[in-house]
């Protein structure tokens, strides 16, 4: 396992450079496709990585030359992989899948990793290929590039995907005064790793991933040309001649080409009187001004412009001048500079436009201005005024003059930058402008719509409800016309009393009824009663007749017995009164 | 892609955005449902669903008709239709060659070129034109619609290729929406990735519809970044179960290519994402809930 600084190395079993670096890495990474503007790449990690303390010479030859290889490998063009050989790659040569750069930075050391597919032309001999690269013994053209890399870096990690023939190269990189590089001056030989599957494995996370179109490129690249401070000459300043000696003009002389700084110093005084005029006048009419960059757009095209009017109004009071101190007359000439490149259609003077009104309407103006760049028009005059300018440069023998127009070149390549970057900014703002006004506009339009559907709901409910209302008065009319026709009302009254009254009536003799059903109840109940006391009176006289017809039996016999035959008949009335 | 109006009357006419015929090409999928109008019936006639396609037969028997009529709706979709115009022309930015002396004799050996941006213009540029088709939904967050991206796709990529759409609709019409839906998602996630080669996008557009019509699954070994995000993108699709795509899924993810997309969300989140307005759609509320109800029976089923 390679090990470089403090921190260990956390993972070398998936593709990427985080696995390299320390959890609080940045990681900066790009999907490449081809390796043109692969410089401004390298620029612009250079211009983030500045105050890192990052070799920068190691870090573009690194990117530069594994790019540029990578490219060559993975191109479906059969070709030997060194970069411009016979046959170079070029736009119909383009590739199935990106190579993948990422540039890694932690607290020591910087990692540069590059992935990409290897040709099936290479043959990967992965056995002893570390000694063989270490010892710069390279067996074909692909250990070559490897050893070229490693030259440039202080370690070198090669992780290959057999089945893929994936490949990525890492370069690590250490940083000065962060790590010991005494110690790695004593180079380890190339890492080799084998990744099988990365399906499913959990990966070694950085602090952040950085795509790098999300650096702000534009600051980060802006140029600097121009703005160079001029050191003060030790012999003295020379100023020009005054009228008298209580004068206190002081003019510098000496100084008859334009700077850079005093062109800009100019133009930018030229630009506020000319931005607090027209805020003046806004003002003046109630307007409240805003610095937009249309304005500022159309006001460098006017400046730009000026000044080749000056620069020709110059060059040709120089021809004339010469003329008369009787040189060359094939000079450059009024006639030489106005029958230039140019054509016709494009000698535009934007100022008379914006004067004139015509580019008044901003959108329009820069619409036109951006159909012009799109189209390359703006870029052809203004490669044409480089030509001209290079031509008339040839054509004076002056040394002054010589100067004073590469100061102008100078000046007008700086605008051409500053109109191209501002057209740029321009394009994107108009842009989203126009989507955000767009998307303003739709959901506006959608918003009526639900609006208009919703009035018109609350309008039919509307209609509804007056239908409603209609209808209730029609039937309250009715029911009171039928209130005045109340004749029938009478009799159905009466009828109704009479009915009352007959209702009362029955329940009143229901009443009685039921007081005299509960009279007949305790009739009944008292009869019964007394039929139940006459049943057992006569049981009780049924039981005493028994015991005395019992009585009488016995009786009788004995009397027979006491009597005889003749007081018989006696005795027998007698019992049969006492029974 | 099912839509239940079949027809509307006449009286509509006033509400319904017109396309000329002729500006239709053929087999370009369609951003709505498409409406003729019958002079016989005095009705405007369903002709064909959202992301359906004419063929050149169709076209050419239509012509007589002169227009095609979309509902209202479609405008919401105008502005994503825009901005995959303006990423497409962004990808075919090339170098420009600056020969002043064109037409004339003698060539310029060594002519002016204009290089194309680089990759981390374009990435900047591109992800500027598709950060605001994130939208932020009051239930789901920060997310797209897969109707939306396909659109946008199908503006940046070029037409799907005219056999491969016939024979999709010759195999499974149904599965036409999901191959779009699933092939567009990818792209839409390549470009936010900074994959700004057109023709490596129409190759994994083309790729993944294919793959998905033909019911394949997907790659077992992932061996390389592409592999990975169609991994992540198919699990994050199925996730959102044809309803909308969530931002937040890649958040829950620990594979790389989903720290790098969520990185590059961050700044979306930050500066680029429309949350001021609501979100474009192509349905009508009753249709989108059908839709859904659809989908949803389907992706179960």
């Amino acid at each position: 396992m390679v090990n470089f600084g403090r921190h260990k190395i956390r993972s070398l079993d998936t593709f990427g450079v985080s696995g390299l670096l320390s959890e609080q890495a940045q990681v900066f990474y790009s999907a490449l496709f081809y390796p043109k503007q692969i410089g401004k790449v390298s620029d612009l990690l250079a211009a983030r990585l500045k105050k890192s303390g990052v070799n920068e010479v190691k870090l573009r030859s690194i990117l530069l030359l594994a790019v540029f290889h990578a490219y060559q490998s993975q191109s479906k063009q059969k070709r030997g992989f060194w970069p411009f050989s016979r046959s170079e790659p070029n736009e119909s040569d383009p590739l199935d899948q990106p190579i993948i750069l990422e540039c890694g930075i932690d607290s020591e050391k910087l990692a540069i990793g590059v992935c990409f597919n290897l040709s099936k032309n290479i043959t990967l001999d992965l056995e002893s290929i570390s000694d063989r690269v270490s010892k710069k013994e390279p067996k074909d053209s692909f250990e070559e590039m490897l050893v070229e890399i490693q030259n440039h870096t202080d370690r070198l990690v090669l992780k290959s995907e057999a089945s893929s023939r994936r490949i990525e190269l890492v370069g690590l990189l250490g940083i000065e005064g962060k790590i010991d590089l005494m110690s790695s001056q004593h180079r380890e030989p190339m890492e080799v790793v084998l990744i099988e599957h990365t399906n499913g494995q959990a990966v070694s996370k950085p602090r952040v991933y950085i795509e790098l179109g999300d650096l702000d490129h534009l600051q980060l690249l802006r140029e600097t040309l121009g703005k160079n401070h001029i050191s003060p000459s030790g012999a003295g300043e020379f100023l020009a001649p005054v009228e008298s000696f209580s004068s206190t003009q002081e003019i510098p002389v000496g100084k008859s080409a334009i700077t850079r700084q005093e062109a800009d110093e100019e133009f930018k005084k030229a630009m506020a009187s000319e931005t607090g005029a027209l805020q003046k006048n806004n003002e003046a009419k109630g307007e409240v001004h805003q610095k937009t960059p249309i304005s500022t757009f159309q006001s460098y095209l006017s400046q730009l412009f000026k000044k080749i009017h000056i620069l020709k109004s110059k060059n040709s009071a120089n021809n004339s001048d010469e003329k008369l101190a009787g040189g060359s007359s094939q000079g450059f000439g009024a006639g030489n500079v106005q029958g230039s490149n140019l054509q016709p259609e494009e000698q535009v003077d934007f100022q008379a436009l914006i004067q004139a009104g015509e580019m008044g309407n901003p959108n329009m103006a820069v619409r036109k201005l951006l159909a012009e760049l799109r189209v390359g028009k703006l870029q052809r005059r203004l490669l044409g005024i480089d030509s001209e300018l290079l031509s008339i440069r040839k054509e004076i023998a002056n040394p002054h003059a010589i100067a004073w127009i590469e100061g102008i070149l100078n000046a007008v390549t700086q605008e051409r930058k500053h109109v191209h970057d501002l057209t740029v900014k321009l394009e994107r703002n108009i842009n989203l402008k126009e989507f955000e006004n767009k998307k303003k506009l739709t959901d506006l339009q959608e918003e009526l719509k639900v609006k208009e559907s919703s009035l018109l709901l609350k309008s039919n409910a509307l209609t509804q409800a007056k239908d409603q209302v209609t209808q209730l008065n029609v039937q309250m009319g009715r029911l009171k016309a039928a209130n005045s026709s109340s004749e029938d009302d009478v009799n159905y009254k009466e009828k109704y009393n009479l009915a009352n009254k007959l209702l009362d009536s029955a329940k009143e003799e229901k009443i009685q009824f039921q007081q005299k059903f509960e009279q007949f109840k305790v009739l009944n109940r008292q009869l019964l009663d007394k039929f139940k006391q006459l049943k057992e009176e006569k049981n009780l006289l049924k039981v005493e007749n028994e015991k005395l017809k019992a009585e009488v039996v016995t009786t009788i016999p004995l009397e027979k017995m006491g009597n005889g035959a003749g007081g018989g008949s006696g005795n027998s009335s007698g019992s049969s009164q006492a029974a | 892609m099912e839509f239940d109006k079949k027809k509307l009357p006449k009286e509509n006419l006033h509400t319904l955005y017109r396309v000329k015929v002729e500006t239709i090409k053929p087999f370009a999928l369609m951003l709505g449902p498409t409406y003729l109008f019958f002079k016989a019936n005095e009705k405007f006639v369903l002709v064909k669903e959202p992301l359906e396609f004419f063929t050149d037969v169709e076209l050419t028997r239509l012509d007589l008709h002169k227009y095609f009529y979309f509902p209202s709706t479609v405008a919401s979709i105008l502005p994503i239709r825009e901005a995959g115009q303006r990423a497409r022309s962004l990808l075919e930015m090339k170098e420009i060659v600056f020969d002043k002396n064109i037409g004339s004799a003698e060539e310029d050996a060594y002519p002016a070129v204009i290089l194309p941006p680089s990759s981390f213009e374009l990435s900047d540029r591109i992800l500027r034109t598709v950060g605001p088709l994130w939208f932020t939904y009051p239930q789901d967050g920060i997310a797209v619609d897969p109707f939306l991206v396909t659109i946008f796709v199908n503006e940046v990529c070029d037409l799907l290729p005219a056999e491969r759409l016939i024979k999709a609709r010759e195999q499974n019409s149904e599965r036409i929406d999901q191959a779009l839906f699933r092939s567009s998602w990818v792209v839409f996630l390549a470009l936010h990735l900074g994959y700004t080669d057109l023709n490596v996008l129409n190759d994994l557009r083309l790729r993944i519809f294919e793959e998905n019509m033909d019911c394949l699954d997907p790659p077992v070994s992932i061996l390389n970044e592409l592999d990975e995000l169609i991994e992540i993108s198919y699990q994050s699709f199925e996730n959102s179960k044809m309803q909308l795509l969530r931002m937040d899924f890649f958040s829950k993810q620990n594979v790389k290519i989903s720290q790098k997309l969520e990185d590059r969300f961050a700044r979306i989140k930050n500066s680029l994402v429309n949350s001021g307005s609501p979100p474009a759609f192509v349905f009508e509320k009753w249709g989108q809930e059908k839709w859904g109800q659809q989908k949803r029976g389907l992706t179960d089923g």
